[in-house]
């Protein structure tokens, strides 16, 4: 029974696209909003998750961690969101909610483990209404977009000393994003509607090489390095007007990434992480759009873990993990020519199950994006997150009863 | 383990309502953020080049026949009546009577007509008709004639009974040729080829009268044979003998020559009867991108110089066509014409001197395949209908005044 759901679960999942959180300012290009993740529960401490060393968890960012597995793990989440979107003319909200990761690991041996992951790696998904007049004409403009690019690979964490583990990870960055540009008139005598569709089809490959390195048992130190990576678009371009439609072939570039994070755990009850992200756009060549629109992106996160009690504490809120953090971010499109930032606060706990075994991790993240005066508009952004990690024992055989 | 599986069937029931819940957003707000984003745009652009000739027309459809001459547009009319049917072998004519409605006159000048039958030789077909096919025409001289003042609605013209031996008729071997060998107790019509209306005179005027097309049917014009019964003893079956038979004219068209002599190439014309037809090209050649490109309305606007003294009538409408090769540039008249345009109307207006062509289709295929582009050719749509001649300004008139195409479009982002 256990095996059927787990497996019925599992494909559920996967069989999901994996899409980031959509955004106004995803229109701005064509690869959609970028947003990162490392584990459920960095997810509460502002998503500085690279030098947490995590053996209930997965670390989806960080393929070194992977050597910290004791037993078969499966981790999967989503997340509710309510977005709030303002510009100078009016003001809009949104809810949804979507699968965020699911990831499964296995250990080969003692510290070397291997894992197959799943997660969203950009999201378009905007709709743009305006209205315009062209020769005395007024016409309706719109302009749609929905998709991204997910990612999904498979990561193996090596442990080449008792302090220091290395990782790696093969990756395929794919997805389809629709994007559809419509005018509209009611004017009598004209053509009142035009419609132009682009599918594009993305795919990329990509990998990364992570260390996590603990020179002493409260202090880790974390580094990951994912070069620049080309990406295929597969483009089909129809429009109203045309029975034919025209497929063209591009090949762009998506820009490395470098990060390195921090980890030091005070005490038994407290713990604290941060981590910097960094990728350089702007020395990328091939872009989909005008190179000037893009700018160095980097994040920037920390937070802190507390838990109150021991893992046996009588007090049930007492064995709780509560984490805070706090991010930052400069994304790597502007808008209306200004670095669109965004600034966001955590707050998470982690919920212990079988004795510590397997964890829950809700969070909590409130975060602002844009500003209305410099770059025509804000988000206010509410997440919920869940995360739910288990540990398995697959892939052992049960004891030999000659060996009772 | 129960807990466990609790926990999975929540994670399944989460996943679910994650992928189904999601949504897309549908408000316009952060429609401002995507500066650069494409509007209809509108541009305007000048032809090339023009051009223009005439054409006489076939008038056989029309509802009028023309006679007489204005502006040096000059015209006749034909008219047969094929009474055979009518007429039993009984019977003998003693006179007969055109009688023709006058729908109009183009001013109040009143106009001389001779009424000529046409000569044996010469046969015509309302469909096909021209003033050039009528240069050899033999036509003797007047078996009657008629006026036509101001406020006359009808007329009708006598054709009294041929008198004398055929030999020696002074009428033309005709209607009444026929008529004779009728009087002789045989209804054998030796040929018809109709009657000519000609106008006489020093004429400045239009008389326009109702043909056999026209819409009050007891105004087309008809033939009244007033007849004698030849021989009692033959009868036409269970229908009693009339003593006055009426046919209604078979066949019929006016024809028309234009005296103008057009050479002025700073105007293009569009007319009916002697039809004048324009041409125009427009360079597309690095205007706009060949794919991608959605028109809400491309359209060709000429502006029509009312105070010209050539022009004479209107014309209601026109069609456009697109033009087989560029050979027009040269040689319009023999020009060809592409095959497979489906004629679309547009609507000349008078009050403002406007002729608007919506060409949205033609912008298109010029857009994306360059070297299809020879042009097009606007024609009056209903040229067999009356005489007109409508003037436009062309390529050197002043700046508001020349013709232009207006295209709205959008470029799709591809």
């Amino acid at each position: 029974m256990r095996r059927c759901t787990f497996i019925l679960s599992t494909l559920l999942a996967v069989s999901t696209t994996a899409f980031a959180a959509g955004s106004i300012f995803s229109g701005l290009a064509d690869y959609g909003l970028w947003e990162t993740f490392t584990s459920s529960r960095a997810a509460g401490f502002g998503k500085a998750g690279l030098a947490l060393g995590d053996s209930v968890g997965l670390n989806f960012m960080n393929p070194a961690d992977l050597a910290s597995l004791k037993k078969t793990r499966v981790s999967v989440g989503g997340f509710l969101t309510n977005t709030r979107m303002e510009d100078p003319y009016g003001v809009d909200s949104e809810d949804w909610a979507q699968f965020e990761h699911f990831g499964v690991a296995i250990v080969l041996r003692s510290g070397l483990g291997l894992g197959f992951f799943i997660t969203p790696a950009s999201r378009i998904d905007y709709r743009y209404n305006w209205q315009s007049e062209a020769g005395g004409v007024d016409f309706t403009e719109t302009r749609s977009g929905s998709g991204g690019l997910s990612r999904t690979g498979l990561n193996v964490g090596w442990a080449f000393s008792e302090w220091g583990k290395i990782g790696a990870s093969a990756a395929v960055l794919f997805g389809q994003v629709e994007e559809s540009r419509i005018s509209y008139t009611e004017e009598s005598g004209y053509d009142p509607y035009i419609e132009f569709l682009n599918t594009q089809q993305w795919l990329g490959f990509t990998g990364s090489i992570g260390v996590l390195l603990e020179p002493t048992p409260k202090f880790s130190i974390a580094a990951i390095l994912e070069p620049e990576a080309p990406i295929q678009l597969d483009n089909e371009f129809a429009y109203s007007e045309e029975d034919s439609m025209v497929l063209t072939e591009a090949e762009y570039k998506l820009a490395g990434l470098y990060g390195i994070g921090l980890s030091y755990q005070f005490s038994p009850h407290l713990l604290t992480s941060a981590q910097l992200l960094y990728r350089p756009w702007s020395a990328v060549d091939d872009l989909p759009v005008i190179t000037d629109e893009y700018q160095d992106a980097v994040e920037i996160g920390g937070g802190l873990e507390w838990i109150p009690g021991e893992w046996d504490d009588e007090f049930f809120f007492s064995r709780l993990q509560y984490r805070a953090g706090l991010r930052y971010e400069s994304n790597y499109v502007k808008s209306q020519g200004s670095s669109l930032n965004g600034y966001y606060g955590t707050f998470g706990i982690g919920i212990p199950l079988h004795q510590g075994r397997d964890r829950i991790d809700l969070s909590l993240e409130y975060g602002l994006r844009g500003d209305i005066t410099d770059n025509g508009g804000q988000e206010r952004i509410l997440k919920i997150r869940a995360g739910i990690n288990l540990g398995e024992t697959w892939f052992v055989r049960s004891k030999p009863s000659w060996e009772d | 383990m129960k807990l466990r599986i609790v926990l999975m069937l929540a994670l399944m029931g989460f996943v679910c309502c994650s992928f189904y819940a999601c949504t897309q957003k549908d408000s316009s707000v952060g429609s401002e953020i995507t500066g650069g984003l494409d509007n209809p745009q509108e541009i305007i652009i000048e032809p090339e080049n023009s051009a223009f000739y005439q054409i006489e027309a076939t008038t056989g459809a029309s509802p009028y026949l023309l006679v007489g001459e204005y502006n040096s547009y000059q015209t006749a009319a034909l008219l047969k009546f094929v009474p055979t049917s009518a007429l039993p072998d009984s019977y003998a004519v003693d006179s007969l009577a055109i009688v023709m409605y006058v729908d109009s006159m183009f001013n109040s000048d009143p106009v001389y007509i001779d009424v000529i039958a046409v000569n044996e030789s010469q046969e015509w077909s309302e469909i096909g008709v021209t003033w050039s096919e009528l240069d050899s025409l033999e036509l003797g001289d007047a078996i009657s004639a008629f006026e036509v003042n101001s406020g006359l609605d009808s007329i009708t013209i006598h054709l009294p009974p041929p008198s004398e031996p055929v030999a020696d008729s002074t009428f033309a071997d005709s209607l009444l040729r026929a008529w004779d060998q009728a009087n002789s107790g045989e209804k054998t019509l030796l040929y018809n080829n109709g009657l000519y209306l000609k106008a006489t005179g020093t004429v400045s005027n239009l008389v326009q009268l109702a043909s056999a097309e026209y819409t009050i049917s007891a105004h087309q014009p008809r033939l009244e044979m007033y007849v004698t019964v030849f021989d009692t003893s033959d009868t036409t079956g269970t229908y009693p003998l009339q003593d006055t038979l009426i046919v209604y004219a078979s066949s019929d068209a006016f024809v028309a020559t234009d005296n103008a002599g057009i050479d002025d190439s700073t105007r293009l014309y569009l007319g009916n009867a002697v039809a004048h037809r324009s041409m125009l090209y427009f360079d597309f050649q690095n205007l706009l991108p060949s794919y991608g490109i959605g028109i809400h309305r491309a359209e060709v606007t000429l502006h029509a110089d009312k105070e010209n003294p050539l022009n004479i009538g209107k014309i209601n409408g026109s069609f456009h066509l697109r033009m087989q090769d560029t050979t027009w540039f040269d040689t319009p008249e023999t020009a060809p014409i592409a095959f497979g345009d489906v004629p679309v109307l547009s609507i000349y207006d008078e009050e403002t001197g406007l002729l608007t062509m919506k060409i949205n289709t033609f912008v298109y295929d010029w857009i994306s395949a360059p070297d299809t582009n020879f042009g097009f050719m606007i024609k009056s749509f209903d040229e067999f209908l009356d005489i007109s001649r409508t003037v436009f300004y062309g390529l050197n008139a002043p700046d508001s005044l020349r013709p232009e195409m207006r295209i709205i479009y959008i470029e799709g982002g591809q």
